[in-house]
């Protein structure tokens, strides 16, 4: 009994110490099976905007550890909607200039008494 | 005779000097009283003038203080109009971000614009009732009214402030970007 129990034992440590190895091997940069980590990238790049996509393509057959960034403008006024907002904040300034010329004061002959 | 002739002209000199003596009297007392009457109204008038003279002091240095202030105002403006001349020439490299940035510096500034607006007048208002308060020779409504315009101004002179402040970190914001 006790021999069957020292061996089922045996036989658990030695499978475990095989299976992280296997996974070790799976995750490392030198190995050629890249099947996960392409999955990952192309989820990545899934979440990323369409010009993108040919990009996710191409990391499939890059063997890269990182991800690759892809920034996305985000600019969406035109040239005339810059200008005309450029020219709303002089307009903005000349009004407010005129508003401190309109301001009412008091004149020195008021002062005398 | 002679004797009746000398007490007529003794009686006759004693009257005219009592007479001439009376109207001395009479003219002293009332030139005192004129005088004193005179200097009553300096005095007040004096007193009416030292109490109003601090505010109307207080009140010209605060509108020399606006006036400079609306001279900076004035010129830092200019400043920015040249530089969005150039941003736009450049607008292409502009980012909305960028431009986000700057109009909503611009809304901080016509906030406070706004606000000098809605307070514009009431000095004038002021000077209405001042100068009817010195017809009436009202020191009270006098002084009540050169506070209220103190009040006004220093108002001014913190909102003013404020633009010219806002107007800086534009014109900064601008210079950045540029």
């Amino acid at each position: 009994m006790k021999k069957h129990i020292i061996l089922i034992a045996a036989m658990v440590i030695l499978l475990s110490a095989v299976g992280c190895r296997e996974v070790k091997t799976e995750y490392s940069p030198a190995a050629n099976d890249g099947s996960l980590r392409n999955e990952k990238e192309s989820t990545d790049a899934a979440q990323k905007t369409e010009p993108s996509q040919t990009k996710s393509d191409d990391a499939k057959t890059e063997p890269e550890a990182s991800a690759v960034i892809i920034s996305k403008s985000d600019n969406k006024l035109s040239s005339e909607e810059k200008e005309k907002a450029l020219d709303d904040m002089s307009k903005e300034l000349d009004r407010i200039i005129e508003s401190l010329n309109n301001l009412d004061d008091i004149e020195d002959e008021d002062l005398e008494f | 005779m002679k004797k009746l002739i000398m007490m007529l002209l003794s009686t006759s000199l004693l009257v005219t000097g009592s007479m001439a003596y009376a109207n001395d009297t009479t003219a002293d007392k009332g030139k005192g009283k004129l005088q004193t009457r005179i200097e009553n109204r300096i005095d007040k008038a004096g007193d009416r003038a030292s109490e109003i003279k601090p505010l109307t002091d207080e009140i010209s240095l605060n509108r020399n203080e606006i006036t400079a202030l609306k001279a900076e105002a004035k010129t830092i403006s200019k400043e920015i109009k040249e530089v969005i001349k150039e941003a736009k020439a450049q607008k292409d490299t502009l980012t909305d971000e960028q431009i986000s940035r700057l109009a909503e510096s611009v809304t901080a500034l016509k906030d406070e614009a706004q606000k000098l607006e809605l307070h514009t007048g009431e000095i004038k208002d002021e000077v209405a009732l001042l100068r009817e308060a010195r017809k009436n020779k009202d020191t009270d409504s006098a002084k009540i009214s050169l506070q209220k315009i103190i009040d006004v101004q220093t108002a001014r002179i913190d909102n003013i402030s404020v633009i010219i402040a806002n107007m800086k970190v534009l014109l900064a914001d601008f210079n950045e970007i540029i």
